[in-house]
């Protein structure tokens, strides 16, 4: 539960992370110009991203010219990890739609 | 690994707890946002089954309701492990909060002195020392 996350799940709570996450998942690996590509952020916050991702032990980077080529590290972390992301992004589109649906039909207060 | 795989989530709308059930437990409702196809028996015991916008279907059970406060079911895709859903309703200033938490199931047993017992569905039992 919440209140006992390391410092691995901490890395996690930040919604563009998780996004980051997924799509190396999907991938299996990604640069910051490939995964930036992919999501309404600049190159330079993936970069930012994929290098606390490194540092909290979640992906690895190896350098590949002027970039640097970023992994999951190995399962079962990386299960775990693709799995939160996935179930994750699933809740924040179902209840981006719950907040929608109530905006749209429901007399506020 | 050690920590459990768990989604927390949770949002606040404008509304009182039991208006905020509705949205969670009727049929009208949750085909508005949870998928378009959802079917949930809210009793204990009650089926649940629920189609996804990319046609994938969940079945499962409801495990307790607790009216207007918490809904708990299981639901599964038979390709991946089952997981518990719980959703919770509480009464805040100004409105409800509807909080949803998704983790696998872990049923926790007691099998000697200061040993606790996890088992997970489907894996093997874990031990820990309590």
């Amino acid at each position: 539960m919440s209140q006992n996350v390391g410092p691995t799940f901490a890395a996690l709570a930040d919604p563009t992370r998780r996004q980051v996450i997924a799509l190396l998942a999907d991938r299996g690996s990604g640069t910051a110009t490939e995964i930036a590509r992919e999501l309404p952020v600049s190159r330079q916050a993936v970069a930012k991203h994929l290098a606390a991702l490194d540092d909290a032990g979640l992906a690895a980077g190896r350098r590949e010219g002027r970039e640097t080529r970023y992994r999951l590290t190995p399962e079962p972390l990386e299960q775990a990890v693709a799995w939160i992301a996935s179930v994750g992004a699933e809740w924040d589109e179902r209840l981006a739609r719950l907040e929608g649906y109530v905006k749209d039909n429901f007399n506020v207060r | 690994m050690s920590e459990k795989q768990t989604v927390e989530r949770e949002i606040t709308v404008p509304m009182g707890p039991e208006e905020a059930w509705d949205l969670v437990t009727r049929r009208e409702h949750l085909e508005q946002w949870l998928a378009p196809e959802v079917e949930i028996d809210v009793r204990d015991g009650g089926d649940v089954r629920v189609v996804g916008d990319d046609g994938v279907e969940r079945t499962g059970t409801v495990e307790l309701v607790d009216a207007p406060n918490r809904l708990r079911f299981t639901w599964e895709t038979g390709e991946e492990r089952p997981t518990i859903v719980e959703i919770s309703v509480s009464p805040i200033e100004d409105g409800t909060r509807i909080g949803v938490v998704e983790r696998e199931p872990i049923r926790i047993e007691a099998a000697g002195d200061n040993v606790v017992q996890l088992r997970r569905l489907r894996d093997e039992p874990v031990l820990l020392a309590a």
